[in-house]
């Protein structure tokens, strides 16, 4: 019997169609990485100066960490974006924030959440094209996202 | 105490605003900013996402900070960022907008002396 073709390219290009739109994930569109795994972030070796985290090492809750950075760049480029990353969260990506003009010095605080205890990261953009990045280790006791409390 | 408002926001700005120096902007939302992974009474349904997906904070009207928030963000989320005081001081504004489509905006006078 002879093979219904138009049949199998139909299957054929429907399946590439959905395989591209696997892949092709939108978070990454905007990001500065390609990746958000830990073992990404620490092979990109990015410089860390310039970059502070001030996070507790010891939280009691994953629910809420307060958690304040600092970003100034020891080169004369400036800040244009930057993304808090927690890669054993869930939704890895926490927090992307963008200056449409751009800044030689960033200071600011937010309260996250965190899955389980790991290294936060914060990869910032500077407008020069390159990249900076820095991470804190954080100890939960209570794991935020999981539980059904 | 109850409220009408369902996500009530506070904007608020610490420090002493002299010209060319930093002030705290803070901005505090009430929002219960669901993540979608935690389970309701019983244990059987999940309880539907529901997070604020976008702040804009500007001064003047121009934009200072655009954050795209994932559900990292604890709930009640708040931002604090440092700005410079311009020489005639200006207006603080802050939009959000979440996932379901509401929407929220506060506006505070930065005086400078």
């Amino acid at each position: 019997m002879r093979p219904n073709l138009s049949r199998r390219l139909l299957l054929l290009h429907t399946s590439w169609l959905s395989m591209a739109t696997f892949f092709s994930k939108d978070v990454f569109s905007q990001s500065n990485v390609d990746s958000y795994s830990q073992k990404h972030l620490k092979n990109l070796n990015l410089k860390s100066e310039g970059i502070t985290i001030e996070i507790p090492p010891l939280a009691d809750t994953g629910n809420s960490i307060p958690m304040s950075i600092q970003i100034q760049p020891t080169s004369s480029a400036k800040v244009q974006s930057f993304e808090i990353i927690a890669p054993e969260n869930p939704n890895q990506m926490v927090l992307r924030v963008t200056l449409p003009n751009p800044q030689k010095k960033l200071k600011m605080a937010t309260r996250i959440r965190l899955a389980l205890s790991q290294d936060v990261w914060v990869v910032a953009k500077l407008d020069d094209g390159t990249s900076i990045a820095q991470s804190a280790n954080c100890v939960v006791t209570l794991n935020a996202c999981f539980d059904a409390t | 105490m109850a409220t009408l408002n369902q996500h009530p926001i506070r904007l608020s700005i610490l420090g002493t605003p002299k010209v060319g120096q930093e002030v705290e902007i803070r901005v505090l939302i009430g929002h219960p900013m669901e993540t979608g992974y935690r389970l309701g009474e019983g244990g059987n349904d999940r309880i539907p996402k529901n997070i604020i997906e976008n702040i804009v904070i500007k001064l003047n009207q121009q934009v200072l900070m655009n954050a795209d928030l994932g559900t990292g963000i604890a709930a009640n989320p708040l931002l604090s960022i440092f700005v410079e005081v311009p020489k005639d001081g200006g207006m603080i504004s802050v939009e959000w907008r979440d996932d379901l489509g509401k929407q929220g905006r506060a506006e505070k006078m930065l005086l400078a002396i």
